[in-house]
């Protein structure tokens, strides 16, 4: 028990924050602060165009409420929108970076060296809202794919850019969509050639890091005809008390035969003991199978964020594509977790599976959200839905919420739900075998957690289940 | 909203007044709203609503008398939203003027509109440890040729201790007619209650009933929510453990057809612990049809040990129909056991075929695997009378039924 005592006080092993300079625009939201990220971003007159769009979009919109989240009204006017490490002109290797930052990500527990050396995964990290660092580039470029900056991409291929930013997510789709759009500062660019498998999986490796400033990261992944890539996205973020916001947009592109894994996990600061301080986590992240046989697959583990309102979708347009959705969401203390996914069926013959598994202790909430869509077009489609719900202490609430629409007839459509707490004959038989309360919770933990874990990449699988492990020892008394 | 129109006409009273000042604070329903997702009511808005007139009246009741009624139920009956008095001595009625404002308050649009009209109604009591084993039957009748009605019928039954009783609501009729029953049940200790909401109405009707359940300790509710035919049916069931050991089995039977659309909105709280809830809902959609389940189940904080199952399945007979089905589990409490499912899916091609292959023809495979789906939920029902009622009903629909 002491032990645990020990974690607890602890608090949270990746709250510091790095001193160094930063470049910062004033406070606020308004059009010349749209133009000014543009400028600094040497932005060709389209992508002014589209922000401005987007923004004066965003100011019709008006902020979304939902019934099981509640937080603090956001000040948008008092927000910082653009934030960059000033070191960052010439990196072409990655000694040349501010040794505080490298620092940084050592105590993070990325050695940005060893990964590159070693690892096998090429990394884009994106400190603050630009990216800093990428490894492996060479592998990647000698296979034709294309791996940059959002920021990069958009000089380098601004033809993919302009065809496909937004094609998922329109500026018009929802309240942070649009403000995303306006004001998106950085985020990660990926297009596979045809028919090629990329020769390593792709990972970026966000961080919230000065205070205060929103962090509205874009992502543009497109697979092409017969392609497949493994996308991984990870994140951990210092201590702050006042609340931080982070809307990204995830655009998921796959043509015929294409397939992409993308899994994430979210790890960033949740706020105190009492509820105090933390992330918000409103992010859209949307897949759109627009060719035949093309598979789409969201695999994430969420044990951060104060709120997280989050709902990885697949559009399965193509005739024969697939979706699945599998996620973890481990809520402690005051977090509030609203996650769950969107599956529409569009094509023929398509396919969805969603394993959605929340584990609530303390006084958080967590539900799961989603939506199942069967349109009259969508003949012969498939659906399997699986949530489960795992209750520690009687405080802790876990909701359910699906939605299920059916337009036709040939639809075969399965939707189950538990929740139950913790069996005690598990827990009996367990600790009769000698383990601790604690270790005894994590394995059953780990054991309803597996459908999910088995997706992951074998490095984020070991990742996550430490990272639940840990949490729950902070969290079960 | 004509529905809305002519209640400043009426005489005041403290109840309807009071559901007025609730109903000006409310927006009338529309798809932006959760409970009315699926919903559609624009027929409800643009129809011009009368109250019952004294001639259709006359006409209505003549016409029910005429009607077949069943031996063994005992039947009050409301032609036309006028309640008919009851003859025998057997049941006790009281006026609704005795209740106190509290036990009739409402927060939903369609309850304020009921209070609002200063419906019709009466107090049903059944005295403690008594057992009704006869049915005892309500009937909602309505007929009217000169214009659309409305009516809002208000019920109270409260079933005394160890008690036991059987009912129905019947809700049919001809023409244009807008339907809008609020019943609440009070179930006393150890009391027991068989219940039937039968909706068979004309198909330029809307009927809408709020069932309203509060259980008491080791009180057990079996409810049913039949509803085969109507343009519109909405049925909103909410049962409410209060007492411990309380259980109740809610069982729904929808088929629509042609255009029209049966909504189910259940609301099923468990306020206390060491209370079971089972759900069962089954829909038969067919033409361009419209099924809608809507199940919400709360464990409030603190009801530890209770056990919740539902379970919505929908089959699809064409390829127009539409099911829509939103079970939602929100559970405050740990200990506690919680499941829901859902399927949408369309008759086994493998069922017909073997069916075929024993010389049966496609067409009534077809009939046969409906019936099937269909007569389960009415097996449950416990009363022989009721029982073989529903079954009547039931296969006489669904033999008219296109497959």
């Amino acid at each position: 028990m002491s032990d645990v005592k020990k974690m607890v006080e602890e608090g949270y092993k990746y709250g510091f924050v790095t001193e160094i300079e930063t470049e910062q625009v004033a406070k606020g939201l308004n059009e010349d602060i749209i133009r000014l990220i543009s400028q600094k971003k040497n932005e060709p007159q389209w992508m002014l165009d589209y922000r401005l769009k987007a923004f004066k979009h965003w100011l019709t919109l008006e902020e979304p409420h939902w019934a099981h989240v509640s937080y603090n009204k956001i000040d948008y006017q008092d927000l910082r929108y653009y934030s960059a490490p000033k070191n960052k002109a010439e990196k072409k290797n990655l000694e040349d970076l501010d040794p505080e930052l490298l620092k940084t990500f050592e105590r993070l527990g990325i050695p940005l060296q060893e990964q590159k050396r070693i690892s096998g995964v090429a990394v884009d990290v994106v400190f603050d809202s630009v990216s800093i660092g990428q490894t492996h580039t060479e592998v990647l470029e000698k296979a034709g794919v294309v791996f940059c900056s959002i920021s990069e991409a958009i000089q380098k291929h601004p033809e993919l850019v302009k065809k496909y930013l937004g094609s998922v997510v329109p500026i018009t789709d929802n309240f942070y969509a649009a403000l995303n759009a306006a004001v998106f500062t950085d985020g990660s660019f990926c297009y596979i050639p045809k028919g090629t498998r990329c020769p390593m999986d792709l990972s970026t490796y966000f961080r919230i890091n000065a205070s205060e400033t929103g962090q509205f990261e874009r992502t543009l992944l497109i697979a092409d005809e017969g392609s497949y890539v493994n996308y991984l996205e990870g994140c951990t973020a210092p201590q702050r008390d006042e609340n931080q916001l982070h809307a990204a947009v995830v655009e998921l592109i796959a043509m015929d035969d294409a397939e992409i894994k993308y899994s994430t996990v979210q790890n960033w600061y949740t706020g105190d003991k009492n509820g105090r301080g933390g992330i918000y986590n409103f992010v859209t992240k949307r897949g759109k199978c627009t060719g035949v046989r093309s598979k789409i697959s969201w695999t994430q583990v969420e044990a951060g964020s104060a709120i997280t309102w989050k709902y990885p979708s697949v559009i399965l347009q193509g005739d024969y594509s697939e979706g699945m959705f599998y996620s973890v969401a481990l809520t402690h203390d005051y977090m509030q977790a609203d996650t769950g996914t969107k599956m529409i069926h569009i094509g023929k013959n398509t396919k969805s599976t969603i394993v959605s598994k929340g584990i609530a202790t303390g006084n958080s909430k967590s539900s799961y959200r989603g939506l199942v869509k069967i349109l009259p077009s969508a003949t012969n489609a498939r659906n399997y839905s699986q949530c489960d719900s795992m209750l520690v202490g009687p405080d802790c609430s876990a909701n359910t919420f699906p939605y299920i629409e059916v337009k036709n007839k040939t639809a075969t459509l399965e939707h189950e739900a538990t929740t139950s707490r913790i069996s005690e004959d598990q827990l009996f038989y367990l600790r009769s075998r000698g383990m601790d309360m604690e270790q005894s919770i994590s394995l059953l933990v780990n054991g309803f957690c597996k459908d999910v874990f088995k997706e992951l990449p074998l490095e984020f699988s070991v990742e996550a289940v430490k990272l639940i492990e840990m949490k729950l020892e902070n969290s079960v008394g | 909203m004509n529905l809305l129109n002519g209640i400043e006409k009426l005489k005041s009273s403290e109840r309807s007044l009071q559901a007025r000042r609730v109903l000006s604070q409310l927006p009338w329903p529309t798809r932006q709203q959760e409970e009315w997702r699926y919903t559609n009511l624009d027929f409800l808005a643009k129809t011009d609503w009368q109250p019952a007139g004294a001639k259709d009246l006359a006409a209505a009741k003549s016409e029910y008398a005429l009607l077949a009624q069943e031996p063994k139920f005992k039947t009050l009956c409301f032609v036309n939203g006028v309640f008919q008095g009851y003859k025998g001595s057997d049941l006790s009625l009281r006026p609704l003027s005795g209740l106190s404002e509290s036990e009739l308050n409402s927060k939903d649009f369609f309850g304020n509109l009921n209070l609002a009209w200063m419906s019709e109604g009466f107090v049903l009591e059944i005295p403690a440890g008594q057992s009704m084993v006869d049915p005892i039957c309500i009937d909602f009748y309505y007929s009217s040729e000169q214009v659309a009605l409305a009516a809002h019928p208000l019920l109270v039954v409260k079933i005394g201790e160890r008690s036991s009783a059987r009912m129905i609501f019947r809700t049919f009729g001809k023409g244009t007619y807008f339907s809008n029953v609020v019943a609440k049940f009070h179930l006393a200790k150890d009391s027991q209650l068989e219940f039937v909401n039968y909706q068979s109405n004309s198909s330029t009707a809307a009927s809408f009933s709020q069932i309203e359940f509060n259980l008491g300790e080791s009180a057990s509710l079996r409810s049913f929510d039949v509803s085969i035919k109507g343009k519109l049916n909405r049925e909103k069931l909410e049962i409410y453990h209060q007492g411990a050991n309380s259980n109740s089995q809610s069982y729904g039977l929808y088929l629509t057809q042609g255009q029209s659309q049966s909504d189910h909105y259940t609301n099923i709280e468990h306020r206390v612990g060491h209370c079971q809830s089972q759900q069962l809902y089954k829909g038969l959609l067919a033409d361009e049809s419209k099924g809608v389940f809507n199940g919400r189940v709360l464990i409030a904080h603190g009801a530890e040990k209770a056990n919740s199952e539902q379970l919505n399945k929908n089959l699809l007979l064409s390829s127009k129909a539409e099911a829509d089905s939103k079970p939602q589990l929100e559970i405050l409490a740990d200990d506690v056991k919680a499941t829901h499912g859902s399927t949408v899916g369309q008759i086994d091609a493998d069922e017909i075929f073997y069916l075929q292959s024993r010389g049966i023809s496609k067409a009534q495979a077809i009939q046969i695997l409906a019936q099937g789906f269909a007569l389960e939920i009415l097996s449950f029902v416990q009363n022989a009378e009721m029982n073989s009622y529903l079954k009547r009903e039931l296969r006489e629909v669904l033999k008219g039924l296109d497959l």
